[in-house]
């Protein structure tokens, strides 16, 4: 995937940079808002991180001038503003995701492969298929095997959004907001207790293990282990 | 507040009783006064006129004095008059005859009589002395005192409708003064309140005639102005620590990470650095949840119509399966359908918050079954919604210090947290106007979020 990263600190663009190298992506990094708009213009990308506050041209303004022009490409907004309010603002203005500093990789990581998928072109999927394991949305079931698995409402949202990632790692900030839409992280760590009830219910009868947990970063659903 | 309990009443009062009694004297004096006055006046002219008769009498003879009293009797005067021999029958005047009150000795007396009117007789008070002349003779030389009592008792009309007049004046005097000034410190009263209730831009309406509360709500004015300088200082100055403390935080957590992916490293260093990145989101977590409480106490929230019941029940249901795991019973009393305008994440993380500290402190509950409850309550103008628990709970003078930043109860720090909770779920109820309790369940604590409600 090629990625360009308009952010001012050069130091925290730079590791950003190693870290998506790492996981097989190819990075550029723009150290202003125009520089990163002239870019982002020419050069092809999948997606653009862009810090929101910026020398110059800022990273909102920069997304305004991008849609303006129907550029289209996905944009993850980084800010070390984190209310409510401020991701309104920054979704409001042509971003496609936003994310709050201090970050984890993984998370960034996470939410970079999550708008890459969306802006692929995809006819809306209604059966979702890992492994054995299938989901419908329409008729709301789920088999693996062939069997069918019962399972809670919040339960299948959850499964749904976990297939749909299928593959990539989905955080457990990511499941609060897409699956229940809170915007906040509870104190206690309840996501891994509903995790481990989806587990039983999806994985403890049958092989291989489809649901597994990255440690430190979230869960991905997935035929092979990620060793 | 009640107008009769104002000070401005009060003074007012305190004004009237002395008017009041200064008119009294005033007026009690001028009567007392005026009233003897006139009595000595006329007593001196009775005297004087007995004087007189009785003196022709020795002095000219018994002849010249009838004389003169029968002129005196048809003349122009008021004067009353009659002579009467030693059995009182009447010799001359122009009375009927002596007062029954009259001694043989004579001296002063006050009797009534009839007195012919245009249109018949009326009966008059008077006031004569009789004097004795000779033999037994009685000389009474008086006056009609009618006109004397009519001054009199319109001077004591005057008096009491004097009093009434000032007293009617001096309390509708007070109640508008006391109105117009209540007025005046209700509008301080009012932005006091608005501020307290967040919208530091309001400000005391001055009213332009440059008096001495004027002059004080210019000075509040002005206090407020300095205040909100200050806020907008510290605003900026912790939006900028906000910024320069995340951006090292952000490298540190990238640097971190980086590290650990690198690979060639030794089990402990590896172990070392997770436990770093660990603490390193500990801090951002703690980090963020203050600003988090900053925000919501300067914020005025992002306030809709939702309902509650449903928003609570995902909350419990978010929960469900890690009480589950503790073996706690999770009990909902939550009536259906209940709508209030709220801010759904915020209250959404209050009513965790709570959850999340019930099930911590219900679960170190060894001996009963450890078990929370959540219910909704709706009375007229307000719900609470409450979460209790069967742990040790807190000693009631501990109720208010919690709600703190940073305080934590529990000494030995065994249970995970960074002592924010109750103090955003307080800052939380706050922006909804509301109120957050704490309470004694027996055994247990029992916090209460109390929201404001259009009552139906």
């Amino acid at each position: 995937m090629h990625i360009l990263i308009v952010e001012d600190d050069a130091q925290a663009a730079r590791y950003l940079q190693k870290g998506l190298a790492e996981s097989g992506h190819v990075a550029d990094h723009a150290i202003d808002g125009e520089t990163g708009l002239a870019m982002a213009r020419s050069g092809d990308y999948d997606v653009l991180v862009v810090d929101r506050m910026l020398p110059g041209l800022d990273g909102l303004g920069l997304i305004r001038a991008l849609r303006a022009q129907r550029n289209l490409t996905p944009v993850l907004v980084l800010s070390a503003l984190d209310s409510v309010d401020d991701k309104v603002q920054g979704l409001r203005a042509g971003g496609d995701d936003y994310l709050a500093k201090p970050y984890a990789f993984s998370e960034l990581l996470a939410r970079i492969e999550g708008l890459a998928r969306r802006s692929a072109p995809q006819a809306a999927q209604t059966k979702l298929i890992v492994g054995d394991l299938e989901l419908d949305v329409l008729s709301r079931t789920v088999t693996r095997d062939g069997s069918n698995i019962y399972l809670q409402p919040r339960e299948f949202k959850l499964l749904e959004v976990l297939m749909r990632h299928a593959g990539q790692v989905v955080t457990r900030t990511m499941l609060l907001e897409q699956v229940w839409d809170y915007h906040f992280d509870p104190q206690t760590n309840v996501i891994d207790v509903h995790i481990s009830r989806l587990r039983a219910k999806i994985d403890r009868n049958f092989n291989p293990p489809l649901l597994h947990t990255i440690r430190g970063a979230g869960y991905v659903i997935r035929q092979t282990d990620p060793a | 507040m009640h107008l009769l309990r104002t000070t401005a009443f009060r003074w007012a009062l305190v004004y009237l009783s002395l008017f009041i009694l200064s008119v009294t004297l005033i007026l009690g004096f001028v009567y007392w006064n005026t009233t003897s006055l006139m009595k000595e006046r006329m007593d001196a002219e009775i005297r004087a006129e007995s004087a007189e008769l009785l003196g022709l009498y020795q002095n000219k003879g018994p002849m010249r004095f009838l004389e003169r009293l029968r002129e005196r009797v048809t003349g122009a005067g008021e004067g009353l008059y009659l002579l009467t021999d030693f059995t009182g029958r009447p010799i001359a005047g122009n009375l009927e005859h002596l007062p029954q009150a009259a001694g043989k000795d004579g001296g002063w007396v006050e009797f009534v009589y009839q007195t012919r009117v245009p249109d018949g007789f009326e009966t008059h008070a008077a006031r004569a002395q009789i004097s004795i002349v000779a033999g037994g003779f009685r000389l009474l030389v008086g006056r009609d005192i009618n006109q004397l009592r009519r001054f009199g008792r319109m001077m004591r009309q005057v008096l009491i409708v004097a009093l009434i007049l000032s007293l009617l004046l001096g309390l509708g005097g007070g109640i508008m003064m006391s109105r117009n000034m209540l007025r005046r410190i209700e509008g301080i009263n009012r932005t006091s309140r608005a501020i307290m209730q967040g919208d530091f831009e309001q400000r005391i309406p001055l009213k332009g005639s440059e008096d001495e509360i004027d002059a004080l709500a210019q000075n509040l004015n002005a206090m407020l102005d300095q205040i909100a300088h200050l806020m907008r200082g510290l605003r900026e100055v912790s939006e900028n620590i906000a910024h320069d403390l995340k951006t090292p935080l952000t490298r540190l957590q990238a640097r971190l990470e980086d590290l650990t992916r690198s690979g060639n490293l030794n089990a402990a260093a590896k172990q070392a650095l997770e436990e770093s990145i660990g603490d390193a989101r500990n801090l951002i977590e703690i980090f963020n949840a203050l600003l988090s409480i900053a925000r919501t106490q300067a914020g005025s929230g992002n306030l809709e119509e939702h309902d509650i019941s449903a928003l609570m029940n995902d909350v419990a249901e978010l929960y469900e399966p890690l009480a589950q795991d503790k073996n706690i019973t999770l009990i909902l009393d939550i009536p259906p359908g209940i709508i209030a305008t709220i801010d759904r994440q915020l209250i959404s993380q209050a009513i965790a918050n709570l959850l999340d500290n019930a099930l911590k402190y219900a679960s170190s509950n060894d001996e009963a079954n450890p078990k929370v409850t959540m219910s909704l309550k709706r009375k007229e103008a307000s719900l609470s919604i409450l979460i209790c628990d069967n742990g040790p709970g807190i000693p009631p003078e501990e109720y208010e210090h919690v709600q703190e930043r940073f305080v934590r109860l529990d000494e030995s720090r065994t249970h995970p947290g960074s002592g924010l909770g109750l103090s955003l779920v307080a800052a939380v109820a706050k922006l909804h106007k509301g109120a957050f309790t704490l309470g004694d369940n027996n055994p247990g604590l029992c916090a209460a979020l109390t929201l404001p409600v259009k009552s139906r």
